[in-house]
């Protein structure tokens, strides 16, 4: 039995296996090729699905819909807690709008970030606190950087 | 008459105008900056050099160090394609200073639709209508807001602001509220100064609930101009297209000639050469308003290629070659639309992706075009535009365009990076697509609070067992068989274990 973490929430998976085919209720997976499968839905609908882990992250494509499934190792802690503002690319930091301590509600820009050649806002993930700031002016940040902690 | 062109572009467009270069039996240089040394362009020119420099002012906005190449390569004709250089007049000057062919209009019309201000007066000489606006010049930060303050006034609200020097979004801001203008024009005028070098911003009234419908112009230096008919480009996200067809489903055919003769008016006051786009804004009651023209070819150029049979990069390089375009009568037939797809995330408000692109398998069959720049294994860089592909249909009606373009988006398999792949499928089905009243506002009001992708509880659950399945089978580590540096087969363990699951 293994855990993934889908759209935020925790799912326990088990499989089961006979020959070439896996089942779990009424969907069925057969293998087509590395990172292919056939799949069967309860209803008898079959599709084409593909899947490809980088990272703990599973990318899957079924019947149009993309879906990132992470793959949560037994033991394993996020570095990272819900409240912090992380930098989604690599950018530079034009503006920041809050100080720490002071108060922000979800979605209130809290800095500038320009990557791409275009200037995107950065808004808090939730309502909170300004607990710390690790990014300044003028700054260039890597992706996954943890920018501001929402407490 | 010139036998070799040099692209200066990249990604996409250069793919698709080193391929016309070829067609016409024409030798084919590109240009690319280090980081693009092994994209799909460079692989499509006859010769390759690459550009010194880190960043695109050392390197794709480069002019002397372009130029200095195209002599040395002993090129007759350089080709711009969109963005970077295409629309500076100073750099098709020195290009044909140089001796080398320009293939685009004159330095001359090139300034004067490139200045809003000029195209404004230009336009309302032609007798175009044009929307109330104003650009201001000052150069001095604070002068400007103030400008900028008063011209507010005069304009009205909702208003616009946009880089006078600008296009694709950049620079651009719409402010519904006096009180947040100050803090819109600052962030506007340092975004135009990083892209364009250029901070000056023009400022017009933003027309609401309007249609974009621009028409295509071609001319020869034979005294020939006509237009191609119209494209509708209203849906936007970030003031940029991301889906767009032709014809426009409620242009009647007297506002399509009235549209087409005010395009065709405008192209020949400035003396247009080569293909050339005039955007207007089209209002509900069948009004319409000069938007600006863009000197060169435009991204969704290729669904009127799909409704008209013209090549539009072939008939600029037969123009350019100084011989009359081919075109003869238009016949229209059949509908057309092109989606953009993007490296961003749609359920983060369109934000920019990054990452490899792991599976990137697009869709086939009759009717289908796919002009892109990127293949499987490429990575999407945070350096460059994040447009990966356009993908385009066609279709005998506006409704079975539609039907191919869903089951298309559906079929298009990328994963490693996030796209609007999903966000697109889902724009294929929404009322105002389907029922042709899209306006620029449409992805606003449609999805007031963002987008979120909507799944099926069976396609959720399915995708969790191909996670596992794919766990089992130790696809996580697996990859196929290898060669190692010192030229041995390396094979792969799990690569044996899913030979025992054939098809």
């Amino acid at each position: 039995m293994t855990e993934y973490l889908l759209h935020g929430e925790t799912h326990q998976v088990q499989i089961s296996r006979n020959g070439d085919v896996f089942h779990f209720e009424g969907t069925e997976i057969e293998i087509v090729d590395q990172g292919k499968c056939r799949i069967k839905f309860p209803s008898g609908k079959t599709t084409t699905g593909y899947c490809k882990k980088l990272g703990d992250t599973w990318w899957i494509q079924i019947d149009g819909s993309t879906l990132k499934v992470q793959k949560i190792e037994p033991g394993a802690r996020s570095e990272v807690s819900s409240g912090d503002c992380i930098s989604p690319m690599p950018g530079k930091i034009l503006e920041l709008f809050v100080s720490v301590g002071e108060q922000v509600e979800q979605g209130q820009p809290l800095l500038v970030l320009e990557a791409m050649k275009m200037e995107h806002r950065i808004l808090a993930p939730q309502d909170g606190e300004v607990g710390a700031i690790h990014a300044q002016v003028g700054q260039q940040v890597e992706q996954g950087k943890s920018l501001i902690d929402i407490v | 008459m010139f036998s070799k062109v040099l692209v200066a572009n990249r990604g996409e467009i250069a793919c698709r105008i080193l391929r016309a270069c070829k067609e016409a039996g024409l030798d084919t240089v590109a240009i690319a900056a280090k980081n693009d040394a092994s994209s799909m362009f460079t692989e499509l020119a006859d010769h390759l050099v690459i550009l010194e420099g880190d960043d695109i002012q050392s390197t794709y906005l480069n002019s002397e160090a372009i130029i200095s190449i195209a002599l040395k390569e002993g090129v007759g004709a350089i080709h711009p394609g969109f963005g970077f250089l295409s629309e500076r007049a100073d750099f098709a000057q020195a290009v044909m200073d140089a001796g080398i062919v320009w293939i685009g209009p004159s330095p001359h019309a090139i300034e004067q639709m490139g200045d809003k201000m000029t195209a404004r007066m230009t336009m309302r000489n032609a007798g175009v209508p044009v929307i109330p606006g104003e650009e201001i010049e000052s150069k001095d930060d604070d002068e400007a807001l103030r400008l900028l303050e008063e011209a507010s006034a005069s304009v009205g609200y909702p208003l616009l602001l946009k880089a006078s020097s600008g296009g694709g979004g950049k620079g651009m801001r719409i402010v519904r509220n006096p009180a947040d203008f100050s803090a819109a024009a600052v962030g506007a005028r340092r975004e135009a100064q990083a892209a364009f070098g250029d901070a000056r911003l023009y400022i017009e009234r933003l027309l609401e609930h309007a249609k974009h419908v621009e028409i295509q112009v071609l001319a020869d230096s034979h005294g020939r101009t006509i237009h191609l008919g119209e494209r509708e480009c209203s849906v936007q996200r970030r003031h940029q297209k991301v889906f767009e067809e032709a014809p426009c489903a409620t242009l009647t055919d007297e506002l399509r000639e009235a549209m087409g003769n005010a395009a065709v008016a405008a192209a020949e006051a400035v003396n247009y050469v080569g293909a050339g786009t005039v955007e207007f804004m089209l209002t509900n009651n069948g009004e319409f308003f000069f938007l600006e023209m863009n000197t060169r070819i435009q991204v969704e150029h290729p669904i009127t290629e799909m409704v008209t049979g013209v090549d539009l990069v072939r008939e600029q390089l037969r123009i350019a070659q100084g011989e009359p375009m081919s075109v003869q009568s238009l016949d229209m037939r059949g509908h057309a639309i092109e989606v953009r797809l993007y490296a961003e995330d749609p359920e983060q408000n369109f934000l920019p992706s990054i990452g490899p692109l792991a599976v990137f398998i697009p869709p086939e069959g009759p009717g289908i075009r796919l002009d892109t720049g990127v293949r499987q294994g490429d990575e999407v860089t945070p350096y460059y535009d994040p447009m990966l592909a356009k993908l385009i249909c066609w279709a005998p009606t506006r409704n079975e365009c539609l039907q191919k373009m869903r089951r298309a988006l559906d079929e298009f398999i990328v994963l490693g990076t996030t796209t609007n792949r999903q966000f697109l499928r889902e724009l294929c089905d929404i009322d105002a697509v389907v029922h042709a009243t899209t306006t620029t506002t449409t992805i606003e009001d449609v999805w007031p609070d963002g987008w979120s992708a909507l799944h099926r509880p069976e396609v959720l659950e399915a995708g969790l067992l191909l996670a596992e399945v794919g766990e089992q089978l130790g696809w996580a580590r697996a990859s196929h068989t290898s060669i190692s540096a010192d030229g041995e087969v390396e094979v792969n363990p799990f690569q044996t274990i899913s030979r025992r699951f054939p098809l």
